[in-house]
């Protein structure tokens, strides 16, 4: 499987009862990941680009009420490769 | 989608990039008057660029009276650390500028000191010959600057990507920038310009092929690099990779701090295998570690281990703490995998590569300039990772200084700038209207993919002329596929901009790594030809010509700018060539 079949997973989870709406993981994401909600006060942030997560969280560490939890894939927990294969062109 | 609206901006300096490098740069322009506008794709200067999150030290000459805190103490050491090949003259101008730049820097409100402490804490790292690295809580280091350039006047343009750079003759006229959510437009009229984009990520695959989740930013793309590329000027290094060590499955900092505490290096048989490379053992050089990791895991004795049991009690307590220092996120992905450090060793691997500076500190890889910070054309200047002197936050920080201040000069000795040429905004204005025709059927992710997936097996970790003669054909091949990129918001059509970018940035690679036919390490090894050959005691650089890229031979220590003007050599010409 290459990266391209796999871009669902959403690393970014944010709790919607803790969120208070605020811009700032919006603002701090350095790759323009999450969007704040339309209605700004209403709608909790959407991960717009959930695929293209650093996992530097930026956002996790900013959050003021620790809405927002990084949660890895599989394929970072369990690697479908190995260093060998990389290497060998697998 | 694009340029619903277009604005028009005029500035002196304009900075493309608001990392260290660029902030810097800005507020040395701004201290001598010149009108400066940052261009960042970040959402804030504040938390942007490569330390965004934080960092932890900063390699400072301070001239105190220790005899190695001395530049000129440090400049012996030099060209032995990045076995001759840097610009001396370049690094010369950044060490002997580190100091006032690191005092600079401390008036910003930066704490490099713990409050109430008299002295800084210092440590020797990377093979460097004096405890050079003064450990500081740098948490907030970047909003830190970012305060200050906002406080010294300077301009930002937050989540704007510069998409091209115009010049009207020789002279820079100025830019063409777009905001990469709303798709506005800005033609920014600039007398000079600093470009420090960072380095190049995104270009190889990973164990988790997970082109995002990478050790460096991967949103730094060589945009300079390609900027340089197309306005004339010369890179070199490119065929040096460098990559890291990280817990297997996510390519992280982190395990360098283990390493400074004392962790236990173990291959699959539980041999501490580190003393059959390096007498230091575990001590060795970072770029040794990452070197033996890989020839003991090709060697069929992987997986390898981070052991740190031994550990004082104390230690392995803070341990979470320390590897979050370095990646925050470190901590919750090994809760999320049930490794408990204290009580059984970790798996690591080697990361993706990037091209930066090959695990090698001051020896870059990006875009030649001289010991004023120019490129080799008219006010335009580099600094930080995208050139080729690299030194961490402290290499980015004396270099944006002097780039900043040398472009605040040349935009003041030009009287008037030249107007901006309106056929090529409204041009670059039509290339991005482009991207969201229908007809338009690839996405960026699956052209990168293919660029990643050909590197990494042939211009990658283990190199022979037959894979990248292979790789040549097809990065050069996949170009084809560039005006099929669609975007459907301006977030994607800059990822494409970034997409296209890393393809030229690969195909630069692969033409280096197989002109340099030796090998230099694990960041440029060739099976076919797996020696040092002193003939290459050279600097490759490359330029763009009238049939693709140009191969310039220049002095290994310098000066590199004699690269500017020289004429390309034939394949033939070049050392090493039909041993």
């Amino acid at each position: 499987m290459t990266a391209s079949s796999d871009r669902s997973h959403n690393p970014i989870i944010i709790d919607d009862e803790l969120c208070i709406r605020c811009p700032l993981c919006d603002i701090v994401c350095p790759g323009d990941i999450i969007i704040r909600g339309e209605r700004t006060k209403i709608d909790p942030p959407v991960v717009a680009y959930p695929a293209e997560c650093w996992y530097c969280g930026l956002c996790e560490q900013s959050c003021p009420t620790s809405a927002i939890t990084i949660v890895f894939p599989d394929r970072m927990i369990d690697p479908p490769l190995t260093f060998a294969d990389l290497v060998d062109g697998r | 989608m694009i340029g619903e609206q277009l604005h028009t901006l005029e500035t002196d300096v304009l900075v493309v990039g608001g990392g260290v490098a660029g902030c810097i740069a800005a507020l040395a322009a701004r201290e001598q008057g010149a009108s400066v506008l940052v261009c960042d794709k970040g959402g804030r200067l504040a938390w942007s660029g490569s330390v965004g999150g934080g960092v932890d030290q900063f390699l400072a000459v301070l001239e105190t009276e220790e005899e190695w805190d001395q530049p000129a103490y440090l400049m012996e050491s030099v060209s032995q650390l990045t076995d001759g090949l840097v610009d001396l003259e370049v690094v010369e101008r950044m060490v002997y500028e580190l100091p006032r730049v690191f005092r600079r820097i401390e008036a910003t409100g930066v704490r490099f000191r713990d409050k109430g402490a008299d002295s800084y804490m210092r440590h020797r790292a990377f093979g460097l010959p004096g405890a050079y690295h003064v450990d500081f809580d740098g948490k907030k280091f970047k909003q830190t600057i970012a305060r200050a350039v906002r406080r010294s006047g300077a301009d930002d343009l937050t989540r704007c990507s510069v998409v091209d750079l115009f010049q009207v003759d020789g002279e820079l006229a100025g830019a063409l920038a777009m905001n990469i959510r709303s798709g506005d437009l800005y033609a920014i009229r600039a007398k000079a310009c600093v470009l420090a984009t960072g380095d190049v990520n995104r270009i190889s695959r990973n164990v988790s092929d997970m082109p995002f989740a990478t050790w460096h930013c991967p949103y730094n793309t060589g945009d300079a690099q390609a900027m340089a590329l197309s306005l004339g000027g010369v890179l070199a290094n490119m065929e040096f990779i460098e990559a890291t060590l990280g817990p297997t499955g996510f390519s992280s900092q982190g395990t360098n701090a283990l390493t400074g505490l004392g962790a236990h290096y173990l291959n699959r048989q539980g041999e501490r295998f580190m003393f059959k490379y390096d007498p230091l053992g575990e001590r060795a050089r970072r770029s040794v570690l990452v070197d033996a990791v890989i020839s003991e895991t090709l060697e069929g004795n992987g997986p390898i281990y981070l052991d740190v049991r031994h550990l004082p009690a104390h230690e392995l307590a803070n341990i979470e703490r320390t590897l979050e220092v370095d990646r925050h996120t470190v901590p919750g992905f090994l809760r999320q995998k049930g490794v408990v450090l204290a009580e059984e060793p970790i798996e690591i691997s080697i990361s993706e590569f990037s091209i930066r500076r090959s695990g090698v500190y001051f020896r870059g890889s990006g875009v030649v300039i001289d010991a004023s910070g120019q490129i080799g054309i008219d006010g335009v200047y580099a600094a930080g990772d995208c050139c080729t002197v690299s030194a961490g936050i402290a290499g980015a920080s004396s270099l944006g200084w002097i780039a900043g201040a040398s472009a605040a000069s040349y935009a003041k000795r030009r009287t008037a700038g030249a107007e901006l040429p309106a056929a090529r905004v409204a041009s670059g204005r039509a290339a991005l209207e482009e991207l969201f025709d229908e007809r338009r059927a690839t996405s960026y992710w699956e052209f990168e993919d293919a660029i990643r997936e050909t590197v990494t097996r042939d211009v990658g970790f283990r190199r022979s002329e037959e894979g990248l003669a292979r790789a040549r054909e097809q990065i050069a091949g996949l170009r084809a596929m560039e005006t099929e990129l669609r975007a459907h918001d301006a977030h994607e059509a800059s990822r494409i901009a970034e997409a296209v970018n890393i393809r030229a940035m690969a195909e630069a690679m692969a033409v280096a790594a197989q002109t340099r036919r030796e090998t230099r390490g694990s960041s440029h090894y060739r099976v076919d030809y797996p020696a040092v050959d002193d003939t290459w005691n050279q600097v490759l650089g490359l330029r763009r010509g009238e049939s693709g890229l140009e191969r310039l031979i220049g002095p290994a220590e310098g000066p590199w700018k004699a690269m500017w003007g020289s004429s390309p050599v034939g394949a033939g010409a070049v050392a090493g060539q039909g041993r």
